[in-house]
């Protein structure tokens, strides 16, 4: 069409520097995209003579229940989340049951990010005085989830169950896409 | 007269670009540091998706750009218009079934599950329930659209006009970063804008030129009453992929430092050194168009592969944590 502005991309580079500039300089404070965490009941370190009855995780975006997992883990491995985690805005909470004996207890969390992404870190704190479980030898007869050997601090997957696996449909729906277009083709040739 | 001599290469082309894209998504995810399956599932039907989405808009696109038929260049029309409607058909169909299989992915990544015991209720959840989740369900809706508008152009080119299935294309292209990272960015508006405008601009850009010269190099009469205005177009996105793509990379990331020291910021460095390539050898491009001068068609060969590496290297960014 038109060439007769031979000039054009010489002004545009020189636009664009500018604006490229501007942009920088204009730009506010830098902040992360994904979901991180502001803070925790109990927080990152601190020391406790009781054990708390919740834990809550506080994030920087709207947090969905059914999305999120907590595991309070023990000294030796015990697991004392209790019940379903549930979310407040962007905090999201489990009960504890009473705690074991004294030591460094380790709050795993995984929760779903609004860009789908999932989101995985740990809180840590202390037990500075043996809580009521602590007397029982064996974990399995007080803890809430005598789990086969919690590994470590891994989080468990979310409670709810999907059913029926879902790759069946998945591919179902793939040979349906696949042959409904080798159909309309051949029909269209004809 | 169309050209069969170099048919069978030109016909491997495309994939060869397809090829390109994934290639490098799969190779900048292994370079940020991946080493388990489902993150190169994630990706690759991620990258997919892209590549069928703008080739999409890239045909629809050439459909648009085609000049009224004289009587001369009348039959060579309705035939590139027939190859458009058919290959539009068959990428949103792949486009349809790879966002399918990215849902899948990423709610068995997000839930922490194997792929094997992924439930229904599950992808559900995260399809729905999360902006993400929702962006791709709309990716999805937009990609049968273009399907169905691509099967109706089959039976009757003017039942509906070939600017439909580029909206609807360019949309789909749109929405996943719409509600992406972006989406949840604390500077909201500015990321989310400028996020589409960069893939829609990019989309045409690439797209566009990779089905001009694929769809219509060969034949000179329609190159030459559609070069003009596409290169008018490039010259725009261009302009607006560089910018936005700025202003992206400065709301997300931390630090100039973190441009080097982290696997998101390489990945931002070499997506700066393809598009300048690229800018170049446009320009450079236009210029010998400007002059008369053809053989830019074989560069356009190497610009539209590059741009399928840089095409790659988003959809890996995409799933990166900056």
């Amino acid at each position: 069409m038109s060439t007769h502005h031979p000039r054009r991309p010489a002004l545009r580079a020189v636009v664009l520097f500018l604006i490229c500039g501007f942009a920088l300089l204009a730009g506010t404070g830098v902040a992360s995209a994904h979901t991180r965490l502001l803070g925790s009941d109990p927080a990152d370190g601190t020391s406790l003579d009781t054990g708390p009855a919740r834990v809550s995780l506080e994030f920087n975006e709207t947090m969905q229940a059914g999305f999120s997992t907590i595991t309070v883990v023990g000294p030796d491995g015990t697991q004392y989340q209790t019940g379903d985690v549930t979310a407040d805005g962007g905090t999201v909470s489990v009960a504890v049951s009473p705690l074991g004996a004294a030591g460094a207890y380790e709050i795993g969390y995984r929760v779903i990010s609004e860009d789908g992404h999932p989101v995985t870190g740990s809180v840590v704190f202390t037990l500075s005085t043996d809580g009521p479980a602590a007397a029982a030898p064996t974990p399995s007869a007080t803890g809430p989830t005598p789990a086969a050997a919690p590994v470590a601090a891994a989080p468990a997957a979310p409670a709810d169950e999907g059913g029926m696996p879902v790759w069946p449909w998945v591919v179902g729906a793939v040979v349906l896409i696949g042959g409904g277009i080798g159909a309309a083709l051949r029909l269209g040739r004809s | 007269m169309t050209v069969p001599a170099a048919t069978a290469r030109d016909r491997l082309r495309p994939a060869l670009w397809a090829v390109l894209a994934v290639g490098a998504a799969v190779a900048a995810t292994a370079l940020a540091g991946a080493t388990a399956a489902l993150p190169f599932g994630v990706v690759v039907t991620r990258a997919g998706a892209d590549v069928a989405g703008v080739a999409c808009v890239g045909l629809a696109l050439v459909a648009v750009l085609l000049p009224g038929p004289t009587s001369a260049t009348r039959r060579e029309i309705a035939r590139t218009v027939t190859t458009v409607d058919r290959s539009l058909l068959v990428l949103a169909g792949g486009w349809v079934v790879l966002v399918l299989l990215g849902v899948t992915f990423r709610a068995a990544d997000a839930f922490g599950r194997p792929l094997a015991q992924l439930g229904g209720g599950e992808v559900l959840a995260w399809a729905t329930r999360l902006a993400a989740g929702r962006g791709l369900v709309l990716t999805a809706g937009c990609a049968v659209v273009v399907l169905v508008c691509a099967l109706v152009r089959l039976r009757d080119p003017d039942r509906i006009a070939a600017r439909f299935p580029l909206v609807a294309a360019l949309l789909g292209v749109l929405t996943p970063t719409i509600t992406g990272h972006a989406g949840s960015a604390p500077n909201h508006q500015v990321a989310v804008v400028s996020a589409a405008l960069h893939a829609g601009s990019a989309a045409l850009w690439v797209g566009g030129l990779a089905g001009l010269l694929v769809l219509v190099a060969a034949h000179r009469p329609l190159l030459d009453a559609t070069i003009g205005r596409f290169s008018q177009l490039a010259g725009v996105c261009v302009v607006t992929v560089a910018l936005t793509g700025l202003l992206g990379v400065q709301v997300r990331l931390a630090s100039w430092a973190a441009l080097l020291g982290t696997g998101y910021g390489l990945l931002v460095v070499a997506k700066t050194v393809a598009l300048l390539a690229l800018a170049g050898l446009g320009a450079l491009a236009r210029r010998r168009l400007a002059a008369g001068r053809t053989p830019v068609l074989r560069w356009a060969g190497i610009e539209v592969a590059l741009m399928a590496v840089t095409l790659g290297l988003a959809a890996a960014l995409s799933q990166a944590a900056p």
